[in-house]
């Protein structure tokens, strides 16, 4: 898909704006201070937040999954939740999101049926059509070999490596990864890590553009290498840091208790 | 205000304090179901037309999935009952016709028709579909959507109702008409070999003829319209039940049978109105 040539360059791809009450649906947590989260073109986000502090529901509610009750979700530089049902779509089409348990692949589709899906969707055209790029993808990810095995075959990790395939072939330009690292191991984490980081500048071999990769995680240590923005939703507010130097300089707890934290480096 | 009546009305479903209070639970939760579903029929309504030039490569092939899964898993199943039923129908009717001194048997084509074609036929397809496919649809699509499948469909921009609903419901209702057919043909069948060994006197043209002479034009219309809508009416309500609202596990014994009793109920209503029209 092509870039939306009608948005600006310094233009956010995505701004959340007043979004009071976002918060955990599950734990009843609601968060009463204003946030305000800007993201734009070239940026690597990682944002962080003790348990039930609302990370998902922040994720979802910037990739416009989760309406918002207050506020005002802007999306390649259109109000999403104000937008007809078209424009929707067609934003949907940039955002690519890997939910926290990652299994959410359709059962009766195999692998590549379900990477395929949306532009099979969107476009109207036969999987075969994709089939180059596809295997490209695929192999470029080292699970080309899976190509037809069905979700239920495959392990957690495939299975997020498949959401990622989807992700380059729909060619997002802005991309969620909730609760990045659950249920992996060090390789994969590492592995995955650098795939993020490639996909943020580009894939040449791939042809993919660079998308804006915005990860959330509890783990905060251990992406100081990765981000180039933090955000870190504290006890009552959501703070926003340029860079890892500033993040580490923070006298805040939250923040202190979440680099102190596991921290593998 | 609302939402407080409804968990009122949800508390009195639990503990009602009364018969008068459960009876009158009972009928507002019939008449607020009718209502959503009917809303829910509109929103798929107007996805189709909407969309039905949209996603042609996706759905179809969706739909023809559904075809065939609705109309041959259950085709076993109905090759046995309508053998039963014709069976059963033509034979009562010659031992009773027998009874009553009728020596022509001109009324058994008239009963055949009205019994198997214009009654039993539509229901009785509708009723297996409902019990073989219409089921395992319920714990499927629950399953899809309380393991998160469906967010992952919309994430992707896919309208949940175009590429879940849409398709179940041409499907289940283009199987419904098949399964009748079927059902209606072998019953005719299985029919005609007992008025063979009972010793009626008709060769298999004069049985056909007896047949065709109870047929009118507007049967088979009815007969096309009430199997179209029975089999739709059971993927909308499978749909409904389980995408309208979120379904856990151990729910999923209770949608089951809110399935069955809203597919009676809605068949039972469809019967009525086409009888009155």
């Amino acid at each position: 898909m092509e870039a939306d040539p009608t948005i600006q360059a310094k233009e956010p791809l995505m701004c959340l704006t007043e979004a009071e009450r976002v918060g955990s649906s599950q734990t009843q947590i609601e968060r009463t201070s204003t946030v305000r989260w800007e993201i734009r073109a070239g940026e690597r986000w990682v944002i962080s937040g003790l348990h039930a502090s609302g990370k998902t529901s922040l994720l979802k509610a910037a990739a416009g999954l989760l309406a918002l009750p207050e506020g005002r979700l802007s999306l390649f530089g259109v109000d999403y939740w104000g937008a007809t049902e078209e424009k929707m779509c067609a934003i949907r089409r940039k955002i690519g999101f890997v939910f926290e348990d990652g299994d959410r692949l359709i059962p009766r589709l195999t692998l590549a049926e379900n990477i395929a899906l949306p532009l099979c969707y969107h476009e109207n055209k036969d999987i075969s059509h994709f089939s180059e790029p596809l295997k490209a993808i695929l192999e470029y990810l080292r699970i080309s070999s899976l190509i037809n095995f069905l979700p239920t075959q495959l392990t957690f990790y495939q299975k997020q490596l498949a959401v990622l395939a989807q992700t380059i072939l729909i060619k997002s330009q802005l991309f969620f990864w909730d609760n990045f690292g659950e249920g992996l191991d060090v390789i994969q984490r590492f592995w995955l890590k650098r795939m993020l980081k490639s996909l943020s500048t580009g894939i040449e071999s791939l042809q993919s553009t660079p998308a804006v990769v915005v990860v959330a995680t509890q783990d905060l240590g251990n992406f100081l290498d990765f981000g180039t923005h933090y955000g870190v939703i504290t006890e009552n507010d959501f703070l926003v840091f340029q860079g890892a130097e500033s993040l580490k300089s923070s006298e805040n707890p939250t923040v202190k208790k979440l680099l102190g934290d596991g921290s593998e480096n | 205000m609302v939402e407080e009546f409804r968990s009122n009305i949800q508390y009195l479903r639990r503990y009602p304090k009364s018969f008068w209070v459960a009876a009158g639970v009972g009928v507002f939760s019939l008449f607020r179901r009718i209502k959503e579903m009917f809303f829910f029929t509109l929103i798929v309504l107007g996805v189709y037309v909407k969309k039905r030039h949209r996603s042609r490569r996706v759905i179809i092939p969706l739909v023809r999935q559904e075809i065939s899964k609705c109309g041959l898993t259950p085709l076993p199943i109905i090759l046995f009952l309508s053998s039963i039923i014709g069976f059963l129908v033509v034979g009562q009717s010659v031992v009773l016709l027998r009874l009553t001194g009728e020596v022509t048997y001109d009324l058994v084509g008239d009963i055949l028709v009205l019994v198997i074609f214009k009654e039993i036929g539509p229901l009785l397809a509708a009723l297996v579909l409902l019990v073989r496919v219409g089921v395992s649809t319920v714990v499927e699509l629950a399953g899809e959507r309380a393991s998160g499948q469906m967010e992952w469909v919309c994430s992707l921009g896919i309208d949940p109702v175009h590429y879940y609903v849409v398709p179940r419901t041409i499907g289940m209702g283009v199987a419904t008409l098949c399964l009748t057919i079927y059902l209606i043909t072998f019953s005719l069948l299985s029919g005609y070999v007992v008025v063979f060994f009972l010793d009626v006197p008709w060769k298999p043209v004069e049985y056909i003829d007896q047949i065709v002479a109870a047929l009118e034009w507007k049967d088979f219309i009815i007969l096309f319209l009430k199997a179209l809508l029975f089999g739709s009416l059971i993927a909308i309500t499978t749909c409904y039940e389980s995408l309208a609202h979120p379904v856990q596990s151990h729910q999923i014994p209770a949608t089951i049978i809110r399935v069955v009793i809203g597919c009676l109920v809605g068949w039972g209503i469809i019967d009525v109105l086409f009888y009155l029209i």
